[in-house]
């Protein structure tokens, strides 16, 4: 049946699209037959040729609209008009290029701010897991004496890539740091992978450029080769595609670039910056082994049909006959094997925050792309009413409505369209600043216009015209045919009434103007607030290295205690500097949380128990970063090795733990065995130890030389800032004659503070919400401008007669100032409170145990300054936006303009 | 403006597969014939007769060709496809169905 009509029908509708003029003919020639018979009927009724021709006409009533229906019944029809449509609004557009390059811009502005965040939030958070087959993936962790889950090591890897039949590939992994300076004088640390060959292969990831590590290049003496990262290609190589084969040093080694990555890692591993092959017999001193773990982290590629049940009862097994390596069986060891993917449904804090910021940084591009859209609906209004008269023809010539409606409707589609392609083609171009700008928020972030964005995007833009091009369709369509085309009648038809959709246009620009600036104004505050709080610290004019020592060496801590001792003295006889302090971890940084069991200021009372972060320092660390010991003494010489154990707190600590007395004198221990208890010699003044915004918390302080940490930090101060470059260049060498093998990185306590989580949190979402105010700004003035200059040349006539009649030129100007304004108000008016209800949204809390995020700080969501200076800055912008049209207002000639029509 | 008001909407379908089922005619041809047949009851404008002939050619039902009218001049003549006849037994049916029902509601008694 279906087929059957198929034969008859599609010939038909090939005819009518291919031979589109023949099928037109022959309408031609069907209706003039017609016609000829129907007039050759009446002139034998009598009638004269002249009215038995138009009576023949007359009965067709309205032979075109008839020839618009049978073209209608093809059913092709559409594709025609749209051709048609197309034409025919490019022709209009052409003609007036002003409104056409304003309003394409003005569309442009607003999908290019949308496909720049819908790029970043995909590639952030939508895309799934850049690895073949995820489901397939397994990561495997045991389970050791102490009952927690912990990566395995080396060993226990070996014995599951031997015993296990379930997995195509079993990889392995490890973290590890690299010192790399790209030109001798600044090194940099960057975030390295060691891996095994087959590691690339189980996640199914091919290289961009060259290729991946090879069995052999697991062996010491020919590990010398790295891949790079997608992102540590493109900021530290600058993409350039030559890289492959050259050399660079890392840990003072000559290393071979082989490979570079196509794309991130999703989020797990983004912040890798280089891969090296692992290497099982010396992997504890390759690439300074993080943490001093010498553990790896496995993962699995599943046989395909495999499920994780057959493979956790494998693993069982396996656990079972693995033997401990120093002979000691233990029944209770395990291997945990977990579904890799599982691992990303949970993003821990840092993501979560960015994902917060990147969906704020969504909301007000859409409040970008919403003002443009209105900007763009009020141009195409105000050039609806200037169409009036066309439409009103058409439409007597039997145009119907919803063919004018679907013409306009092209009309701005083409308008909308070009916008989203100039949008996309200038974010391709600004990738790189845009990925630069939000890349602070966390590792994974880039922007990457592809396809996807690219289809993206333009169906926004499509919908958008259709959203926005169908209110000045609708009434610029709605024409009364005979007040239009009598002239005269022009003016008084189009008065305050077809201004009000372009002025209720306005209006809703201004109000979520003003949204999206009390938005930013109040992140923008609340970051201002974070970036000069109270630290309780003297950043200025101090210098830091963060100096790692090599695992493998300085195992006892005398040796340690020695090493550092050695660097601080040195140190401190450098020309320029004032005094140097140490620290296991420097401000900004964070510090190690341990249970700590604290003597009871009240008599017979047992001890109390809690969890404390605790910071190791050295002797003049306080007083280097200036901060003042309320009582007590600070750290000495003397409290080294062997001398009586002794601690100090802070403020906030001795208020908790000691209301209302000293706690000089009192004790506290680890919870280790033996205990020992340290006695508290001080209490310091409180400073910020992980963020700016983080409430104050009870901190202990231990001298460093009763712990020697692996890693600490030299917090050295410096007399006066012209002796900063000096000092900094000589701390390299200094370092060096300490112990060539260390490794180290500089920095200081101010860049220290820029680079806390804090601000590099919140200075992506600050920026990008600063370009989308200034863009809004932008959007309002030529959409105010725009209105405000129809609206003048509209009234031309009317103003000539006010100034004919005796107004005076200020009062005309005030005639069309007042018109702004009032819309102004009104627009801010809701505007305000539109901005109330949303500030609602706004978090006032991080996300996670750092405390630190993207929320309102130091700053209330009604804060008075912050409404009120958005809304000067609106008011003042559309004042000036109107200014221009209301000085030709005041130009008008009265005579010019009573002849104008 | 458009849609023929003179007529139940559907039937004019109905009449024009009807008349073409019994010969192949011109428009024209088939304007006159709805008017001599229905004597003058049925008015069918010229207007809306063309818009409806196209859409009886584009779904399938009938066909057209053009050949020489009985004034000897070339005009476009519409006949049934096979699919057109099997159209129209339905529709007939339809209709049949339809006024029917509706006649024996007209001739219901008032109680």
């Amino acid at each position: 049946m279906r087929l059957e009509r198929w034969i008859y029908t599609i010939p038909l509708r090939f005819r009518s699209l291919f031979r589109r003029n023949r099928v037109e003919q022959e309408l031609d020639e069907e209706l003039r037959y017609h016609l000829e018979r129907k007039t050759e009927e009446f002139l034998a009724q009598g009638v004269s040729p002249e009215d038995a021709r138009r009576r023949a006409f007359g009965a067709m009533d309205g032979l075109e609209l008839r020839k618009e229906e049978c073209r209608d019944a093809r059913g092709v029809n559409f594709l025609d008009t749209l051709s048609q449509d197309v034409r025919f609004g490019l022709r209009l557009l052409r003609k007036s290029p002003g409104f056409t390059a304003v309003a394409v811009l003005t569309i442009a502005l607003g999908i290019g701010a949308n496909t720049a965040i819908f790029g970043l939030v995909d590639t952030a958070f939508l895309r799934g897991l850049p690895f073949l087959e995820p489901g397939r993936l397994v990561h495997i962790w045991t389970i050791e004496e102490d009952g927690d889950t912990h990566t395995p090591t080396p060993m226990q890897y070996q014995a599951i890539r031997e015993d296990s039949k379930l997995y195509e590939q079993i990889a392995a992994g490890g973290w590890a740091d690299y010192l790399y300076s790209a030109d001798s004088s600044v090194t940099q640390n960057l975030a390295g992978f060691l891996v095994t060959a087959n590691w690339f292969p189980a996640l199914g990831v091919q290289p961009l450029l060259g290729r991946n590590f090879r069995e052999q290049e697991q062996r010491a003496g020919q590990d010398g080769v790295v891949i790079l990262s997608y992102d540590c290609w493109r900021t530290r190589f600058h993409a350039d595609p030559s890289v492959i084969g050259r050399q660079i040093v890392l840990n003072r080694r000559l290393a071979t670039i082989v490979g570079v990555l196509a794309q991130s890692l999703g989020p797990y591993f983004d912040e890798l910056e280089i891969f090296a092959p692992l290497v099982p017999d010396s992997y504890a001193s390759q690439g300074n082994v993080r943490a001093g773990k010498m553990r790896v982290q496995i993962i699995a590629r599943l046989k395909p049909g495999v499920t994780l049940g057959q493979a956790r009862l494998e693993a069982e097994v396996i656990a079972s006959r693995f033997k401990n390596p120093d002979a000691r069986a233990d029944q209770s060891k395990r291997f945990v094997v977990e579904d890799f993917a599982e691992m990303f449904r949970n993003p821990g804090p840092t993501r979560r925050n960015a994902q917060r910021g990147l969906w704020m940084t969504a909301v007000a591009s859409g409040v970008v792309l919403l003002i443009a859209c209105s900007n763009v609906a009020s141009l195409l209004l105000a050039r609806g009413v200037k169409r009036h008269r066309e439409i009103a023809v058409r439409s007597a010539l039997g145009c119907s409505r919803s063919r004018m409606i679907r013409q306009l409707l092209t009309e701005s589609t083409l308008l909308f369209l070009c916008g989203g392609i100039i949008a996309v083609v200038v974010t391709r171009w600004c990738e790189e600043i845009i990925t630069k700008t939000a890349s602070g928020m966390f590792p994974g972030v880039y922007l990457q216009v592809d396809m996807r964005v690219f289809t993206i995007s333009l169906a926004v833009s499509f919908l958008s015209a259709l959203a926005f091009g169908m209110i000045p369709a609708l009434q610029a369509s709605r024409v009364s045919l005979t007040e239009n085309l009598k002239d005269a009648a022009r003016n008084a038809v189009l008065g305050a009434h077809s201004r009000r959709p372009r002025k209720f246009l306005v209006a809703a620009q201004v109000a979520l103007g003003m949204v999206l600036l009390v938005g930013f104004g109040l992140l923008l505050r609340s970051f201002l607030q974070v970036e000069f709080s109270r630290l309780g610290y003297d950043p200025r004019n101090v210098l830091t290295a963060t100096i790692r020592l090599p695992l493998t060496r300085y195992t006892a801590a005398p040796d340690r205690a020695r090493l550092m001792r050695n660097a601080e003295e040195r140190m401190r006889f450098v020309p320029g500097v004032e005094s140097v302090g140490m620290v296991d971890s420097l401000p900004m940084e964070g510090a190690d949380a341990s249970p700590l069991k604290i003597e009871s200021p009240v008599a017979n009372t047992p001890p109390v128990e809690d969890e404390i972060w605790f910071v190791c320092v050295g002797p003049d660390y306080f007083s280097t970063l200036r901060v003042p010991m309320l009582s007590g003494r600070a750290f000495r010489e003397t409290d080294g090795q062997g001398a009586s154990p002794v601690a100090i707190v802070n403020q906030t600590f001795a208020r908790q733990f000691f209301p209302g007395t000293n706690p000089i004198g009192y004790h506290l221990a680890f919870r280790d065995s033996p205990m020992i208890w340290r006695e508290i010699v001080g209490v310091v003044s409180d400073f910020r130890q992980r963020n700016p915004e983080e409430d104050l918390r009870a901190l202990a302080y231990f001298p460093v030389a009763q712990t020697t940490p692996p890693r600490w930090s030299l917090a050295i101060r410096v007399r006066a800032a012209r002796d900063l470059a000096n000092v900094a260049s000589r701390i390299s060498g200094l370092l060096q004659a300490v112990d060539p093998q260390l490794y180290w990185e500089l920095g200081s306590m101010q860049a220290q503070i820029h680079d806390s989580e804090s601000l590099t949190l919140r200075r992506p979402v600050v920026t990008l919400l600063a370009s989308f105010g200034a863009l809004s700004l932008v959007l309002v003035v030529v959409g105010v401008f725009g209105v405000t200059s129809y609206s003048v040349a509209e009234r031309t006539r009317e103003i000539g007669i006010r100034t004919a009649l005796g107004a005076d030129r200020l009062k005309i100007a005030g005639l069309v100032l007042r018109e702004s304004l009032g819309v102004t108000s009104a627009g801010l008016l809701v505007g305000t409170f539109c901005a109330f209800a949303a500030a609602r949204f706004l978090p006032t809390e991080g996300i996670g145990w750092s405390g630190s995020g993207i929320f309102l700080y130091g700053v209330s969501r009604t804060d008075s300054l912050t409404y009120g200076l958005a809304a000067a800055l609106l008011a003042s912008v559309v004042l000036a936006a109107s200014w221009l049209p209301a000085r030709r207002a005041m130009r008008v000639d009265p005579m010019v303009a009573l002849r104008d029509e | 403006m458009s849609k023929p008001s003179d007529l139940v909407q559907g039937t004019l379908d109905l009449l024009l597969l009807k008349i073409l089922a019994l010969q192949p005619l011109n428009g024209f041809a088939v304007s006159q014939r709805l008017k001599q047949i229905s004597g003058d009851v049925l008015q069918v404008s010229d207007g809306s007769l063309y818009p409806a002939l196209h859409k009886l050619e584009q779904e399938g039902w009938i066909t057209a060709e053009w050949k020489l009218s009985e004034n000897n001049r070339r005009a476009k003549f519409y006949s049934l496809t096979r699919l057109g006849r099997r159209q129209l037994e339905r529709e007939a049916g339809n209709w049949n169905r339809l006024s029917a029902a509706i006649s024996h509601v007209v001739k219901l008694e008032e109680a």
